[in-house]
């Protein structure tokens, strides 16, 4: 299958640290792809960088065929149009109504009449359970409903790829799980490629196709997470998927 | 109960026994003299720990202040007897990135310097590329105002524009009637106090006015807009605009430098009137009427001059709304961030501010108004 993204040969320092060390990696259309790690092991550094809102960097990353790291703002900006994001704290814009910061993407670029933005943002609300909310600020609903708020507002252009940084983040473990279900429920009626970085091992088994786990800035684990727990032998890995025992 | 004995009877070897317990509250003690020892540059130190029962983070330190210092000076070091548990506090300590901290901690001159310079020609740059994108920003939407969100635009124009009026409004009363007091016992000594009025109201409508309002905006208005936009970035709204394709300058800083430009002269003329209002109260009370007033007023202050002072607030207000939302966006990440970001707009305003406002001087001696 065509890999949606690419990245080749990544290497990221700071002054004379290397952050991330020559990384390697694709994912395919429609994976459910998850980036894993201790704090400080690039995972922040790798989804800034994929993102294209990261510093000087070299290699390459091809996000559905172009280059988000070397193309100039213009094309940047086309390839961000392709990609919804949501933020660990939801990042929602606080003097606007869920309605209105799921439109704003749709106002801007889909060019459709005011009455139809309403009509697709109110369904993708709906599609994340909050429809009857559309006309709350983020600050009048729990952390659970913002982050699904930033979900359909990552969704709010089809795109063909959401990243997800540390989305349980902060939450109970109910609203984790149910989180969890709504991104598998999008995956497999929408086919979008998830890219989700995280620590929580029920989520990661419950959700990811595929994992990679960074240590010190480099790839030590690539696979499915069920393989991994039983037969990696790098010593980062194993500590962090036997927690659980 | 701490007990330690430092012997540097022989000039090459300083032997230190230590037993009890090492912890915050006595460690400064044996600190002081066993680094007075060392200033006699002991070839070899070493440390008996056998009976050394309890050793918290300071009695660490210390032993391994005097491991470093000893191996930066290339001379021998030795710790033993030293039990398994306080061992394994000193190897966590020891695992982390020593070398790095070091490097931080103490920078040369030469490291400094480059930094700084470094530093300087990235906010030049920095600078320049934010005015290029506000002015093309600008640009664009004085071609196209559709591409202008006229919301945020309103919503700003209130925040600037009757949020600051009560003060605009007090202030210029209090500097008209200050001015026109101070100005009066002078004037009157040489039989002149006649001319309050056209030194205060031209004054006022060319320099005072104009400066006083951009300094409140400067502290009201920048310092609210850096804030605003500084909390929007740590909690990563600006990055969530950037990967929706949306450029943060057009989406957030337009509407807000629009607003202020529009706004400025207007709070500029509320500044004026009140403080020619303060002004007219003293000479009343001076036993001049408001016909003497408004016929020195009228020929102190032509067209040009008024022009003169109203078209740098539309200047001044670019520099306030600008300058507060580029600290905002370049707030640095955490609360205290953003108390820097405004500190920074605050005192970057002013120092614009008063820059511009001596090109304008220079300019305007230049042609005469």
């Amino acid at each position: 299958m065509q890999p949606i993204i690419k990245v080749t040969d990544l290497t990221v320092r700071y002054e004379d640290r290397t952050v991330l060390d020559n990384i390697n990696f694709s994912v395919a259309a429609g994976e459910r792809f998850m980036i894993l790690g201790r704090s400080g092991a690039g995972k922040t550094t790798l989804l800034t960088h994929m993102l294209g809102l990261g510093g000087t960097a070299s290699g390459e990353i091809l996000v559905d065929g172009d280059s988000i790291i070397h193309g100039d703002p213009l094309a940047k900006r086309k390839i961000l149009r392709k990609i919804g994001v949501m933020y660990q704290s939801g990042a929602l814009f606080g003097s606007m109504t869920l309605l209105e910061n799921v439109s704003l993407p749709l106002e801007e670029f889909s060019g459709l009449p005011t009455d139809a933005i309403e009509a697709v943002a109110h369904n993708k609300l709906q599609m994340v359970g909050l429809g009857e909310f559309y006309n709350h600020l983020p600050s009048e609903i729990s952390g659970g409903m913002q982050k699904r708020a930033a979900i359909a507002r990552a969704m709010a252009l089809d795109p063909k790829i959401i990243f997800m940084d540390e989305p349980s983040a902060g939450l109970d473990p109910t609203t984790s799980v149910r989180l969890d279900d709504l991104v598998l429920h999008l995956s497999e009626t929408l086919g979008i490629t998830f890219i989700v970085v995280s620590h929580e091992l029920p989520s990661i088994y419950k959700v990811a196709e595929r994992i990679i786990m960074l240590d010190d800035g480099k790839i030590v684990a690539d696979g499915d997470p069920l393989t991994l727990r039983a037969s990696c032998d790098n010593m980062a890995a194993r500590k962090f998927f036997n927690r659980e025992a | 109960m701490l007990n330690y004995s430092i012997n540097s009877k022989e000039s090459d070897q300083l032997g230190i026994i230590i037993g009890g317990r090492l912890d915050f509250s006595n460690t400064a003690k044996i600190w002081q003299e066993a680094f007075d020892a060392l200033k006699n540059n002991p070839k070899e130190v070493i440390i008996n720990a056998e009976k050394l029962e309890y050793c918290d983070g300071a009695g660490i330190a210390l032993l391994l202040e005097i491991k470093k210092r000893q191996t930066e000076a290339a001379r021998g070091f030795q710790l033993i007897g030293l039990n398994e548990e306080i061992r394994a506090l000193m190897k966590v300590v020891t695992d982390g990135d020593a070398s790095v901290c070091a490097i931080r901690l103490h920078p040369t001159l030469r490291f400094n310097l480059g930094a700084l310079t470094v530093r300087a020609i990235c906010n030049v740059r920095d600078n320049l590329s934010f005015v290029g994108i506000l002015s093309s920003e600008i640009w664009h939407v004085i071609r196209s105002p559709k591409g202008l969100r006229w919301l945020d635009f309103w919503r700003a124009v209130e925040d600037i524009g009757p949020g600051a009026l009560p003060i605009i409004i007090l202030i210029g009363f209090l500097v008209g009637l200050i001015s026109s007091f101070q100005s009066a016992i002078p004037l009157g000594q040489f039989g002149t106090q006649i001319y309050v009025i056209n030194l205060v109201s031209l004054g006022l409508v060319k320099e005072m006015g104009p400066l006083m309002t951009a300094v409140l905006l400067i502290s009201r208005t920048a310092s609210s807009f850096a804030a605003e936009l500084g909390a929007m970035k740590i909690n990563r709204e600006i990055d969530a605009l950037t990967t929706m394709g949306l450029e943060p300058v057009c989406f957030l800083v337009v509407p807000r430098v629009l607003a202020a430009v529009f706004m400025t002269p207007l709070l500029n003329l509320f500044l004026i009137f009140f403080g020619l209002v303060g002004c007219a109260l003293v000479m009343m009370h001076l036993g001049y009427n408001l016909e003497i007033f408004r016929h020195q007023l009228m020929m102190s202050v032509s067209l040009s001059s008024f022009l003169a002072g109203l078209i740098k607030t539309f200047v001044f207000g670019i520099v306030v709304a600008a300058i507060g939302c580029m600290h905002g966006l370049r707030a640095a990440q955490g609360p205290s961030g953003v108390g820097r970001a405004t500190t920074k707009a605050v005192v970057s305003g002013i120092i614009m501010l008063v820059i511009v406002d001596g090109v304008f001087a220079v300019l305007y001696y230049v042609l005469g108004i």
